[in-house]
């Protein structure tokens, strides 16, 4: 009560005041509000701009162990948005070369950070293409990463292709499913010198899918790739790249993947 | 959605979800109808286990 008295009598005192002691007033008793009034607005207008300013993916790829992290990747982009029609004023393509990963799989925490980073993505429907070292892609594969690629390439593409496609067995990883099931299996690890043989660019044996009992194309080996000879990127150990299963732009992750083949 | 299998991919995913949607590891486990032994025993063969107090495998 005795502070509503004492704002009723400061306003009587106002009355007929000049603007000048009013505008006064007002500071002295209200400049806390206005700071506070005037922070939140600047945030506001802030958080608007940078979310329209941010322009949604396009596509999205990760690569991992790709020997050269310092690749100038705007030349490609901009083929890769000519090739699948996008605007790149209002969308951007987004490849991450930086990753790293012990051959064969995780095996340290950073490892685990590398996994972390792609399955959050991946599991939410923000991941289109892996681009890995051989072993690190077969590592993927048996998670049923990617996709089958006649579901994304014409027969005529995938023919142009042929020399260059990393099979899977369906049936062994289903089969490797199963015993998974079983909380008491105990996943074998991959020998980690085995992993790193398997790679190396001068002696790569791809899969065979001859020797497959069902033979699923789930990547390009990139060893023929001129993107990848001129810019040094899996020049010691071979290179693998796949469309992700739950892509959602999988077109134009397959005009990424034709545009490094070219 | 099912959670992965190999306990490697299933770390990721349940410290992802840990940490940014599920307050505990019981809620998880319902959320993707397992149990949290399964899940504590999948990554137990890779050597971790569940810290109840920052709600993380470590």
């Amino acid at each position: 009560m005795a502070v509503r008295d004492d704002i009723r009598a400061q306003r009587e005192k106002l009355k007929g005041a000049p603007l000048k002691k009013k505008i006064s007033y007002f500071f002295y008793y209200y400049k806390i509000h206005l700071i506070v009034a005037a922070v939140i607005i600047v945030s506001l207008i802030w958080i608007i701009n940078r979310q329209l300013a941010t322009k949604p993916q396009a596509l999205t790829g990760i690569f991992i162990n790709a020997e050269n992290t310092d690749i100038d990747t705007d030349s490609l982009e901009r083929q890769i948005a000519k090739r699948a029609g996008i605007d790149l004023s209002r969308k951007s393509i987004f490849l991450d070369m930086t990753n790293t990963m012990n051959p064969g799989g995780p095996t340290d925490q950073y490892d685990y950070t590398t996994i972390e980073k792609i399955q959050t993505r991946a599991f939410n429907s923000k991941l289109d293409v892996i681009g890995a070292d051989a072993s690190n892609f077969k590592f993927f594969a048996k998670q049923s990463y990617f996709c089958d690629l006649r579901d994304i390439f014409s027969d005529s593409e995938l023919e142009k292709y042929k020399d260059d496609i990393y099979y899977v067995d369906k049936k062994v990883l289903d089969e490797e499913s199963k015993k998974m099931d079983n909380p008491d299996y105990e996943v074998e690890t991959e020998d980690k010198e085995k992993a790193k043989a398997f790679e190396l660019a001068s002696s790569f044996v791809k899969p065979d899918p001859s020797e497959m009992d069902d033979p699923i194309p789930v990547g390009i080996i990139l060893s023929d790739s001129s993107f990848v000879k001129e810019n040094n990127v899996y020049n010691k150990n071979v290179g693998v790249i796949g469309i992700i299963d739950n892509a959602p732009h999988k077109k134009a992750a397959a005009a990424l993947v034709k545009t490094l083949m070219e | 959605m099912e959670l992965p299998k190999d306990p490697a991919m299933l770390l990721s995913i349940v410290n992802m979800q840990l940490r940014d949607k599920e307050p505990s590891l019981s809620m998880l486990a319902g959320k993707f109808q397992t149990s949290e032994e399964e899940i504590k025993k999948k990554l137990a063969s890779i050597g971790y286990s569940y810290d109840q107090k920052t709600n993380q495998f470590v």
